[in-house]
């Protein structure tokens, strides 16, 4: 069923005229396959690992519409294992975050410990006759968990690639953010929810540099800037030229502005200290030595913002609606002052009250609602800008990237990506025909 | 952080029913400004030294429920001052604010108000509140929490110097939290 639903959705994305049928915002059935051939698929974003510093640390989590605990063991390695008692389905776990031996079911008592293995049974030896095998009841294991520069990633499908495979070129993007010093994760994951589809916000957070000089102009008008220094130097026009776009593998992509005026930067300021470093500097390269910020989208659903340095993750809860899971990062190396006017920033920035965010809220609900009429569904959605002007630059510089800054070419991408991956059953089949970003856009 | 949530029950006298009445007074006129919209007044009501901070909030076990709410330098909804919270203000009136232009309607709802503190020239008051936000044709939200207010002054004439708000949420459940609250 949901196979028959998937592969007709992806008929809904026009990529030569750039055109997206409204349906995929809201249909119920689409959104379940979704779920399986994205959400149950893919390499989701699961925490970052200075939440969970010690033996028995845990944070709860979401993967799709599923709750996970990634826990770390005694001897460091991180575990992450469905949420869910293997015999009558309770949580085994209520909490979000915390430091446990085991985690134990409130309704039987059933007792795992934190590589999800079944440790304890109420009752083992004589209401089971000691027949029940223990280890054939662990908790369910997420297929394979893996890292990047401190963000754990997870996947429920073995058959996946690697993490290393699947991030491909969008590495290269996040090291804008993590060469910037020695990013620790605050305290306190922000939550909100919002009357969206997931999309929207993923499409938001892909490329859309359309978006800030009109979305946000209120904020910059008020004279708000958020960052590590990195002040927001957008004008109120949006730029062609002023920064490159790229796209990559799997779905993934952002866009990076170039730094207008590198002369307003302090050298003093200790959240600037990595611009003036030359190591850092040397191991950035020319080209993203430039850049003063980035919109990064790890597909599916992870926003990452090398200026306002968060990680925030959008989860779907139905086709309209998700929730948002911001967590900020801070460089362990700079004083507790400078950290906290870092984290200061960032609260002001994004999030439900966010300067910027708090307008992204207003819009992204009211395209979602949009999306729902039967006639509104015969207007498809515009995502051509820029179309046939794109072409990838391949200097040595960088991974191919267009070197214009304001265009749809990593939407649209995304959408393609979506759609090959709604029409292919399973990752081989997805690799079997699966498409490298084209020369041209 | 919360340590004043159970102080000791004042005693009783016709000072302390002035006192409560002055402070009360000075409350529900700052709520009736911002549910009036007359946010350049209600900015006059903040001190020039003002913390506005609202945590967020995890869920936690019993035996480290104390660390429910992240501590300042962690995760917060609001984490102003007094230059971005007129930036706040001036962001309203800039006619791109789309998140309140049309504006929300809300009904600011104060009670359970105690002052938890007295020291010379400032009172700690501790309140409850309840917001109602009404926005466009249909979309309500509504935030409940505990309030803990850092006033300065005398005599029902005072400045806010700190705002401490605590949700009783631990996801929000609105688009935007675009309101003073």
């Amino acid at each position: 069923m949901s196979e028959t639903i998937a592969r007709a959705a992806a008929g809904l994305v026009d990529f030569e005229q750039g055109t997206v049928n409204r349906r995929i915002f809201v249909d119920p059935e689409i959104y379940r396959a979704e779920i399986e051939h994205i959400f149950a698929r893919c390499w989701l974003y699961l925490a970052h690992d200075t939440q969970i510093p010690k033996p028995g640390d845990y944070v709860q989590v979401m993967m799709g519409e599923e709750p996970v605990l990634v826990c770390r063991d005694a001897d460091g390695t991180i575990n992450a294992f469905m949420n869910t008692c293997r015999h009558r389905g309770n949580k085994v776990c209520r909490s979000d975050v915390g430091n446990v031996k085991s985690f134990q079911c409130p309704y039987h008592g059933w007792t795992y410990n934190v590589r999800g293995d079944l440790i304890g049974v109420p009752g083992h030896s004589d209401l089971y006759h000691g027949e029940l095998d223990r280890r054939q009841w662990g908790l369910p294991k997420v297929a394979k968990v893996d890292s990047y520069r401190g963000m754990i990633f997870g996947t429920f499908d073995p058959g996946a690639p690697t993490l290393d495979e699947y991030l491909g070129d969008i590495k290269w993007g996040l090291d804008m953010l993590f060469d910037q010093g020695e990013l620790t994760a605050v305290p306190g994951v922000m939550r909100w929810q919002m009357d969206v589809n997931w999309k929207f916000a993923s499409d938001n957070a892909i490329g859309d540099m359309y978006h800030g000089f009109w979305s946000h102009r209120s904020a910059f008008l008020a004279g708000h800037t958020a960052g590590n220094g990195a002040a927001s130097n957008a004008s109120l026009t949006p730029s062609l030229t002023n920064g490159f776009t790229m796209v990559t593998k799997y779905g993934h992509g952002f866009n990076a502005s170039y730094v207008v005026d590198p002369g307003r930067f302090d050298p003093g300021n200790p959240l600037l200290a990595w611009r003036f470093d030359p190591k850092v500097q040397g191991e950035l390269g020319p080209l993203r030595a430039r850049v003063n910020r980035a919109n990064l989208l790890v597909f599916p659903n992870l926003f990452v913002n090398t200026g306002s340095r968060d990680l925030m993750l959008r989860n779907p809860m139905g086709p309209t609606k998700i929730e948002i899971w911001k967590t900020g990062l801070v460089d362990a190396n700079v004083s507790p002052e400078a950290q906290r006017a870092a984290v200061r920033a960032t609260n002001r920035h994004f999030g439900p009250a966010g300067m910027f965010e708090q307008d992204d809220g207003e819009n992204w609900d009211l395209s979602t609602a949009a999306a729902r009429g039967t006639v509104s569904q015969r207007y498809d959605l515009n995502y051509a800008m820029g179309l046939g002007n794109g072409e990838l630059v391949d200097d040595g510089q960088s991974p191919p990237r267009f070197d214009t800054l304001t265009n749809e070419h990593a939407q649209l991408w995304m959408f393609r990506v979506w759609s090959e991956l709604m029409s292919a059953g399973s990752w081989p089949e997805l690799e079997a025909h699966h498409s490298e970003p084209p020369r041209r856009f | 952080m919360t340590a004043q949530t159970h102080a000791a029950r004042p005693a009783l006298t016709a000072s302390d029913m002035l006192l409560q009445y002055q402070v009360e007074q000075f409350l529900y006129h700052e709520a009736a400004l911002l549910d009036a919209r007359r946010f350049d007044e209600w900015y006059a009501l903040l001190a020039d030294d003002l913390e506005y901070w609202m945590p967020v909030r995890s869920t936690r076990s019993l035996a480290d429920v104390e660390f429910e709410f992240a501590p300042p330098g962690g995760g917060a909804y609001f984490d102003d001052d007094k230059v971005s919270m007129g930036q706040r203000v001036k962001k309203l009136t800039t006619g791109f604010a789309w998140a309140e232009d049309p504006p929300s309607r809300t009904r600011h709802h104060v009670t359970n108000v105690r002052i938890v503190e007295r020291r010379e020239g400032e009172l700690t008051i501790s309140c409850n509140f309840l917001i109602y936000r009404s926005r466009l044709a249909n979309e309500v939200d509504v935030w409940s929490g505990r309030r803990e207010d850092t006033l300065r002054g005398s005599a029902g004439d005072y400045t806010i110097v700190t705002r401490h708000l605590f949700l009783d949420d631990v996801s929000l459940n609105s688009k935007n939290l675009s309101s003073f609250l």
